[in-house]
């Protein structure tokens, strides 16, 4: 069958064996240990996005099991189903079921296992120790912090460090070559250093890049980096900090509701922007107390947008002071 | 000063040959209760249901003093939760009466239903099959969708809009109780612009004419340019410019939407109230804890709470008031609420498309979102080829395609912004 002509690249130059794992190199070394015992623990894959957790379990699980592999693998998003009722159900029913062919186990990626409720992991805890005969997990997340500790004791840690910016340079270059992109050095330096060790991202910009008409530089990538991930939050607190909640209330509920942002990924990009602007320092933690508040009381069933609006009135009043 | 009474209290007609109109449905009701019980084949429970203020709770109540029946009436002022209405018409529907009196449940405004009155729908439901006296609802729209199993168990009988010719003889009556002379032709604006609303036009003949005692075609015409809005201006008017709690948390008691509905007009209309910013920042945080109380008294059941939050919005929001501009303030309908129903059906689209994005690099539905679908886009936007190459790749129908389409061109979205002043 011919190979579609368009696909996403991050997926078309995703690795298929451990060998082809450029970086992370200590990780992958002993990983490929595993190979050879035919044999692993539970493990725990942290690091930041795009630094290479799920393309290291899908090339583990390659090389144990060989091309047919995906019989004997599975993948669950923690994000979309990280109810306590996914792992009753569904990580039960793969892990309990016994192997068919001769391999001694299958395996269980938990992508993003971070964002599981604390009552769904309690729950994963005894799935994992009952049914470790059978099956083995792979839990992948951004903070290995926010996994329980008894289940952090029941991994192999490994930690993925975020892609140096020469990484990022050649493995793009490589790309880049492949794919006849006409882009200049300047260019793929800009990609990597927007990026920031987010190879994910990165493939993304230079596919994006690619698109343009003309030779790719520093300005055309900086330009559709800024189109594609515009500061959202950065101009709904400038319009709050004019004095004009009324506008900036508007662009939020646009956020929201048109862009279909999350509400914490809202939060999260105006806790960064308080402390890039130039309110006062005593300001800024005020306003991070209040941003708190707001996530907090959002976990607790509040509105995002009404919620996010009380800061965003109380940071309009501080901008601007009593009106005399 | 004891507050002036309301006509349409005042007048409420409290046996059912008082009743303006609708007497085919009075008489149709009549018989359904009398014959309730004898025939097997016939509904157990009667739905009335038409539009406000065609004397639809009147009916029932005047029907049941005509009948020497008890009335267990619950409305949506109540709490409607299955385990409260349990508690209060649970018990009247098995027992029998105490004085040997037969009863009557109405349960009124049951299209108002709110979500939080978790189960109401399938206990009503029950009740009317199982209840040993007549069950009476009452609603404005019958086809509610969310009554659907309650429907099906009812007898309907509609109540229509008061005509004209009914009208118009009865608020003769009143003004001459009133000692007011009224012209007949602004009698008849009166009832033609409330629709045939019997309750409003009431409202309205007292209001026009509280002042002078003569009531004219040109104050006819002033009722005639409100509309229904009309009514929560003034309610908003009054809570946001209210110096005392108590007179913010009466003036709620006037409005005829839920707390709900109000919310979200105090919630949109704050800003042009409390134009002082530090007014402002007050006044959006005591409607972001009253917000947090209403979902945490839905979530919880623990309805108590309720009140807390009404203080906020009303009373909380009014003390806020310090050092605003006093004056005329326009309002506006509350924006979201029209944008949520419109991007309800969006999102699920949304939630589609990113599924298969998902799906195809071994991401969550969220980090597609922002790790992917942007470049898509971007994409898109610089080379519609290569799109129509990846579509096919994700596996996008033609309905997904579009829609992604529509991203591109959507106000607001990346590279459509206006440059940056200064």
């Amino acid at each position: 069958m011919a190979e579609a002509k368009h696909v996403m690249w991050t997926e078309k130059y995703r690795p298929r064996t451990l060998d082809e794992i450029r970086d992370q190199v200590e990780v992958v070394s002993r990983l490929k240990k595993f190979v050879e015992e035919k044999s692993m623990p539970h493990c725990l894959f942290a690091g930041p996005p795009g630094t290479g957790k799920t393309t290291a379990a899908l090339c583990l699980a390659h090389d144990l099991f060989g091309e047919r592999f995906m019989d004997l693998f599975m993948e669950l998003n923690a994000s979309d189903e990280r109810g306590i009722d996914v792992i009753r159900t569904t990580v039960k029913e793969f892990a309990r079921a016994a192997t068919i062919s001769e391999a001694p186990f299958k395996i269980l990626v938990l992508d993003e296992a971070d964002n599981m409720t604390g009552d769904a992991q309690q729950a994963l805890r005894r799935t994992m120790e009952r049914y470790t005969d059978t099956c083995r997990f792979i839990l992948c997340c951004n903070y290995s912090s926010k996994i329980i500790e008894p289940i952090q004791s029941r991994c192999a840690i490994f930690r993925f460090s975020p892609l140096k910016e020469e990484e990022v340079k050649d493995f793009l270059g490589w790309i880049a070559q492949k794919e006849g992109v006409k882009i200049t050095d300047g260019g793929l330096a800009a990609i990597a250093r927007i990026s920031e060790g987010d190879l994910r991202k990165a493939i993304n910009l230079l596919q994006a890049s690619s698109t343009l008409k003309g030779e790719v530089d520093e300005d055309s990538v900086y330009r559709l980096a800024g189109r594609i991930e515009p500061r959202y939050a950065k101009e709904v607190l400038e319009l709050a900090m004019k004095g004009n909640f009324s506008e900036s209330r508007k662009r939020l509920r646009a956020l929201l509701l048109e862009k279909g942002l999350s509400p914490l990924d809202v939060i999260r990009q105006f806790h960064s922007e308080i402390f890039l602007s130039e309110l006062q320092e005593r300001d800024k933690v005020l306003l991070a107390e209040m941003l708190g508040e707001a996530d907090f009381r959002i976990s607790q069933g509040g509105d995002p947008e009404v919620q996010m609006s009380a800061f965003l009135a109380k940071l309009a009043s501080l901008s601007l002071g009593p009106r005399g | 000063m004891s507050p002036v009474e309301q006509w349409d209290e005042k007048y409420r007609p409290s046996r059912l040959s008082e009743i303006v109109g609708n007497k085919e449905a009075i008489g149709r009701l009549v018989e359904w209760v009398k014959r309730w019980g004898s025939d097997p084949k016939a509904k157990r429970g009667a739905l009335i249901h038409g539009p406000p203020g065609v004397g639809k709770t009147v009916a029932v109540e005047a029907l049941a003093r005509d009948m020497g029946l008890d009335l267990i009436e619950v409305n949506a002022s109540d709490d409607r939760s299955r385990g409260r209405l349990e508690r209060i018409v649970g018990e009247a529907a098995s027992g029998a009466s105490i004085f040997g009196k037969g009863r009557i449940i109405f349960l009124d405004e049951i299209d108002g239903l709110s979500p939080t009155d978790a189960g109401a729908v399938d206990y009503i439901a029950e009740l009317i099959s199982r209840a040993n006296c007549p069950v009476i609802l009452a609603a404005n729209d019958a086809w509610d969708p969310r009554i659907g199993k309650i429907r099906e168990k009812c007898e309907l009988i509609e109540f229509k809009r008061i005509g004209i010719r009914e009208a118009v003889p009865f608020l003769k009556r009143i003004a001459e109780r009133e000692g007011i002379r009224a012209d007949p032709e602004a009698l008849k604006i009166l009832a033609e612009r409330n629709k045939g609303d019997l309750r409003a036009m009431l409202k309205d003949l007292q209001v026009l004419s509280s002042r002078g005692k003569a009531f004219t075609k040109e104050d006819a015409l002033r009722a005639a340019r409100r509309d229904r809005t009309d009514t929560i201006f003034n309610v908003l008017k009054n809570i946001f410019s209210a110096k005392s709690c108590h007179s913010a948390k009466i003036a709620m008691s006037e409005a005829d939407v839920d707390h709900e509905m109000l919310f979200e007009w105090i919630y949109e209309n704050a800003p042009l109230w409390l134009s002082d910013a530090s007014d402002l920042a007050n006044g959006m945080e005591a409607l972001a804890k009253a917000d947090l109380l209403f979902n945490i008294a839905k979530r919880e059941q623990n309805w108590g709470l309720i009140s807390y939050a009404i203080d906020l919005m009303t009373a909380g929001v009014a003390m806020s008031r310090e050092r605003s501009r006093a004056g005329w303030v326009p309002m506006k309908f509350p924006e979201r609420i029209a944008l949520m129903a419109k991007m309800r059906a969006e999102r699920a689209m949304r939630q589609r498309v990113l599924g298969k994005i998902a799906e195809r690099c071994h991401l969550s539905r969220a980090a597609a979102g922002t790790g992917v679908l942007p470049y898509l886009l971007e994409i898109a936007r610089n080379d519609p080829g290569a799109f129509k190459g990846l579509a096919g790749w994700f596996g996008f129908d033609a309905e997904e395609v579009e829609f992604l389409k529509s991203l591109i061109g959507a106000p607001g979205a990346p590279g459509a912004r206006r440059p940056k002043k200064g």
